[in-house]
């Protein structure tokens, strides 16, 4: 069964006056494991469909299923343990919480799901993303890259069916941009991590296993590329 | 549970600005509330032991009590006393309403956040309660201690000067457990209130919409007729002005109710001995205990005045951190330095109209509402034109917007663009 089935998806508002088609009847699947880039022109919908997968907003119409599970049937405790446990969102602007340090942030989903972190597993993920010096340092001492690898490892604590990535390398520098990606990618391949990450440049996508491409609304291209 | 509380601690810690208004404006407020609730309770007990005194020691507690029912001072204070004490709760309520939503609302990206990693509503419930919560465990007790100390000492002077005068009369301090209850359970029930309907609203808007408000710029498509008319007086600044008023003047709502109750509190407070004294001739000897009562109303009177304007500074004071990213896109496309001061100098007029207007209304209420009180309680009265008062609230209202405007435009000297650009983001 794969992992991510949308089916149908739409979503449509209203500004002022005029009626938006962000997403206009997309459907595709990804199995467990893939690296899937989400690639289109600014406003061609791909962050409005990751918002959706990640359940912070709600469809039109349509259907997501992850792991099975209605995504849009659950009611808004359900949804909470959904963004808690079954998905990590990873945004362009980190959006850790600035009062909680680097391994406050990083166990927070854990701390609201009342369980105790595991501490090898803790480990395992700073060292890999090279955070083992900063884990006490706060968001306002760390550099954008490392912001970010905290971002990812919060995403990864929880071990979620999906990772999900809203341009993770849109505020870093070319150096910062091509470390965070050889991150994920790394995460993809040790930890068999599923992760579909939304992207406008194209050396980004290239570096993926499979490109999905979205134009207004609509999706114009499904490649695999390896 | 345990990072939640470490959150909302260092929220109050990290926020340590906002923190120390949000206490001040608890502490005040409650204070004012012991004061003026002591006040009228003080004033009533000092009337009675008057009455009291002036009866023969024969007296019967029947005829006592005649004669307080029918003293119409007692009456009158009586009215008085749930009149005032009426309008400072309501002052106190909303400023410290006033200061918590605007608290909260700032952190909608905070809440935001959380709600991506799957805080649910109970969760993000608990950060903001206990950081509330936080706030009033400093705020009420300092209140208090603020407050019973100049009930004590108002009352102990005028207990010692009738008792000089020959009145055999007892301590007037009048600070009992129900005024200290009232002021705590009014302190806790506005930031709890604001605590909670700001909660419900976050829970009504989407994560995304949440994450939106972090640039400050919430977009209104309400217009005032008042727009084209700015528009034609002041050009794109005076609309600008306008429909910026419009866009902020329901975050400001209660402190503007606040601000305009406490100038009704003002001019009814001034107006009090003139109504009391109109048709009575002070009795010799008691020139000087009049005085002194009216010295005593008119300090805490401007007591609560100046805690309004202070509240009213604060609290304005955050307009401008709430909006700097609104000037900031102003500057990057080209706007005038000369263009900017010129919105703020208008909206800060627009805003002071307003202010001084509900005011004005409320008062000319109040001068009805005591003229009419002085009238039911048996003394034949005419109404007092309070012009002074109006006029000293109209300064205190021109000086208020003044030093508001003055520094808004410091501010806006030094903000440094790119910085606040990305702060948007």
């Amino acid at each position: 069964m794969p992992i991510l089935q949308v089916e149908h998806l739409k979503k449509h508002y209203e500004v002022y006056t005029e009626k938006v088609r962000a997403l206009d009847d997309v459907s595709f699947t990804v199995e467990a494991g893939e690296f899937v880039a989400i690639t289109g022109t600014s406003g061609s919908g791909k962050s409005t469909l990751m918002h959706l997968i990640g359940g912070v907003d709600t469809p039109t119409d349509g259907k997501v299923f992850v792991d099975g599970v209605d995504v849009f049937a659950q009611t808004r405790s359900q949804l909470a343990v959904y963004r808690r446990r079954k998905v990590g969102l990873i945004y362009q602007f980190y959006n850790l919480i600035p009062m909680l340090n680097a391994r406050e942030n990083i166990l927070l989903p854990l701390e609201l799901d009342r369980k105790v972190p595991d501490d090898d597993k803790l480990r395992s993920i700073l060292k890999l993303l090279g955070l083992t010096e900063k884990v006490s340092c706060y968001p306002n001492h760390l550099s954008g890259g490392q912001q970010q690898r905290v971002a990812i490892a919060r995403a990864l604590m929880t071990e979620p069916s999906l990772l999900l990535a809203d341009e993770p390398t849109g505020n870093l520098d070319s150096k910062n941009s091509d470390e965070i990606i050889r991150l994920l990618r790394d995460s993809n391949q040790k930890l068999g991590q599923t992760i579909l990450i939304v992207t406008h440049d194209e050396k980004v996508a290239a570096k993926t296993d499979r490109v999905i491409e979205i134009d207004d609304g609509k999706i114009v291209r499904d490649e695999r590329l390896v | 549970m345990k990072y939640l509380f470490l959150l909302a601690c260092r929220t109050v810690r990290a926020n340590k600005w906002r923190s120390a208004v949000n206490i001040a404006v608890i502490a005040c407020s409650v204070a004012m509330v012991v004061i003026t609730s002591s006040l009228c309770a003080t004033l009533l007990e000092m009337e009675r032991q008057m009455v009291i005194c002036e009866l023969p020691a024969t007296a019967t507690p029947a005829e006592i009590q005649k004669a307080l029912t029918s003293d119409w001072g007692m009456g009158f204070l009586l009215l008085l006393s749930m009149f005032f004490n009426g309008l400072m709760l309501a002052v106190a309520a909303f400023s410290i309403y006033g200061a918590f939503a605007i608290g909260i609302r700032e952190r909608a990206k905070l809440m935001a956040v959380l709600m991506t990693v799957g805080a649910n509503d109970l969760q993000k419930s608990l950060v903001t309660l206990i950081e509330s919560l936080i706030l009033s465990l400093v705020g009420i007790p300092l209140g208090l201690v603020l407050g019973v100390p100049v009930v004590y000492i108002g009352a102990e002077q005028l207990t010692t000067l009738l008792f000089k005068m020959g009145y055999p009369v007892t301590s007037f301090f009048t600070l009992d457990f129900q005024t200290i209850l009232q002021a705590v359970l009014l302190g806790l029930a506005a930031i709890l209130l604001a605590s909670v309907i700001s909660i419900i609203k976050t829970m009504r808007r989407s994560i995304i919409g949440l994450a939106k408000t972090t640039s400050g710029i919430e977009i209104s498509l309400k217009r005032s007729p008042l727009d084209w008319i700015m528009w034609r007086l002041f050009g794109k600044a005076g609309e600008l002005a306008s429909q910026n008023y419009v866009n902020q003047k329901r975050n400001y709502r209660f402190l503007s109710l606040s601000f305009a109750i406490a100038m009704m509190l003002y001019v009814g407070g001034s107006l009090l001995m003139p109504y009391m004294t109109q048709n009575t001739s002070v009795a010799p000897g008691f020139e000087e205990a009049s005085q002194t009562l009216e010295t005593i109303i008119n300090s805490v009177i401007q007591s609560v005045v100046l805690f309004s304007v202070v509240n009213a500074l604060f609290m304005f004071s955050t307009d401008f951190n709430a909006r700097k990213g609104e000037f900031a896109i102003f500057q990057s496309i080209g706007m005038s330095t000369g263009m900017m001061y010129k919105i703020v100098v208008l909206e800060w007029v627009y805003r002071g109209f307003y202010l001084f207007l509900y005011g004005l209304v409320g008062s000319y209420l109040i001068n009805f509402a005591l003229c009419s009180l002085c009238i039911a309680s048996g003394n034949p009265t005419y109404l007092i034109n309070p012009i002074k008062e109006i006029l000293i609230a109209l300064a205190v209202t021109v000086i208020l917007c003044t030093v508001m405007t003055v520094s808004m435009i410091s501010k806006l000297k030094r903000m440094n663009i790119v910085e606040t650009l990305k702060a948007i983001d």
